[in-house]
This record gives C-alpha cells, structure tokens and sequence, in this order.
C-alpha cells in the first residue's frame, strides 16, 4: 500500500509518515498541492492525506485538481486540517475527499479512518 | 469575550494539542497569570471573515525544541532551526485552528508566522486582547492569546 502525505508542515509530516509506515504503508511527501501534483505524475498512491491550509495550491483546490484527472480515481483522498466549519467540511467532501480528519489527530483517529476507506491496516506498532 | 472563548476553553484546546502532536499530557494550568518566556519563539495565526483577529503561541526555546524532537522523532543534537520554527508554527496553526471553531463563522485562517519573542511576527495595529491562557509544560511555560482586530 502507498499513501501520499501532503502538508506545508514538516513536522506534521513527519508524525503522519511514522504512523503511516509502522501500519505498513510506503510514503511519499508533498508540501504542497503543486508538489502533489507532481508526486502522483510519478506514482500513484492508494490513499493521500491533505492538509487544507498550505500555499501555491491549497487541499481544496487538489482536491479537485486530483478529482478532474480520471487516471487518479482509484485514490482515496483524506482531508487533515484544522479547518472545522461543516460548510468546509461539505466542500471538501462534495469535491471528492473521502474522509475528514481534524487537527490534532491522534494515531488511532487515523488508523480508524482508514479502515473505514477499506485499508487492511496492519497494526503491529 | 466571544462566548465560547474563555480562559478554560483555550487552555483546553491547548492541552489537547499537547496531548495528540507532542504525546504530552502534563501541560498544567499556570497559577495565577504566570508570564511569557523571555526568550524562543511567537508564532501566529490570522483569522479572518466573520471575526477577525490573531492567535498566538509563544514557547521557550527549550520548550519549542522539546517539542520539535518528539514531532520529528529526532534527538534534540540532530534538530536545526528550521524543524524548531516549523514545530512551532504547527503548533499554533493547530491551536488557532479549533480557537477559530468557538468563533462566529465564516472564517479564514493564514497560514502560521514564526517570529522570536524578541522579534515576533507583526500583530495588526490596535488589536485588543479579548483571551489568554498560561499554560506549564514541565519547568517552561507555554502562553496562548487570542488577539482582535
């Protein structure tokens, strides 16, 4: 399984990345959406995790820059951000994220998340 | 004071943010109005739309690096100031962010500044400030203020 994590922090992705790995994931890092973009031109992951808020192109607009190109249909997209309004919520989600996550996130919120997106999540850490 | 925006409300969503990015649940209330560190970093966020105003986070140096080497899974030795400002910034990024839910909607928020206490990032001219909270994470303290514009 290969998820793609894309956040202006480093740090952020920095502690997605270790969660991610110790379920068993290989990860790419993005920090922001142009870079993204980028990263699934060269492999196209089963699951992406985006931050809202970032500069260039923020997750919103990925979110429908991903959702436009057919070739990328099969990944499921997570929003990861600090946004809570539900009008943000709805957006992301009528754009075509999957799952909604809200900063702070714990490990376990994660993991569960992506259960629900059908990952068989190894957890072994 | 907006109504949900009080004193308990933002130490909460502090400590919270402690407890998931920093795996640290012994950020403690300060007693009495405690006072900011006299040296490390101020990071802030904006908000903007239905309330405007600024939040900001400011930590010891020590505290920020203690912070950054649990977020980056690294040594202090082996942290540069670059992973210590962005530790910080996503710290107040994450505070701002659930400060900005107690908040009449709809809002925008900026992406973090990181400024040193002694030169911190630019807050608007005339901003009042309508929230604090002092927060004690071991021997450092952590301040949060929610300024408006």
């Amino acid at each position: 399984m290969r998820a793609l994590v894309v956040d202006d922090s480093k740090a952020v992705r920095s502690i997605l990345t270790r969660i991610l790995a110790d379920i068993g994931f290989g990860v790419a890092q993005a920090a922001d959406g142009v870079e993204a973009l980028s990263e699934l031109r060269k492999a196209v992951p089963d699951v992406a995790l985006l931050d809202w808020n970032m500069p260039n192109l923020n997750g919103l607009e990925l979110v429908v820059a991903i959702r436009r190109q057919g070739a990328y249909d099969g990944v499921k997209l997570m929003m990861v951000t600090t946004e809570s309004e539900t009008q943000q919520m709805v957006r992301a989600l009528d754009a075509g994220a999957d799952e909604y996550v809200m900063k702070p996130f714990t490990k376990d919120v994660i993991v569960d998340k992506l259960e629900l997106l059908g990952f068989p999540v190894r957890q072994d850490a | 004071m907006t109504a949900g925006l009080t004193t308990e409300s933002i130490f909460d969503i502090t400590r919270e943010a402690w407890a998931a990015l920093v795996a640290a649940d012994d950020c403690a209330v300060a007693t009495g109005q405690g006072s900011a560190p006299d040296d490390g970093f101020t990071a802030a966020v904006g908000i903007s739309g239905a309330w405007n105003g600024v939040v900001d986070l400011t930590c010891s140096q020590r505290a920020a690096r203690r912070a950054a080497a649990v977020m980056f899974g690294l040594d202090d030795a082996d942290l540069g100031p670059a992973e210590v400002q962005d530790a910080v910034g996503e710290l107040a990024n994450v505070v701002g962010g659930n400060v900005k839910a107690l908040l009449p909607v709809p809002t925008d928020l900026s992406l973090p500044v990181v400024g040193t206490v002694s030169q911190p990032a630019d807050r608007p001219e005339g901003a009042r400030l309508v929230g604090a909270a002092h927060l004690q994470w071991g021997s450092e303290a952590v301040v949060v203020r929610v300024w408006s514009t």
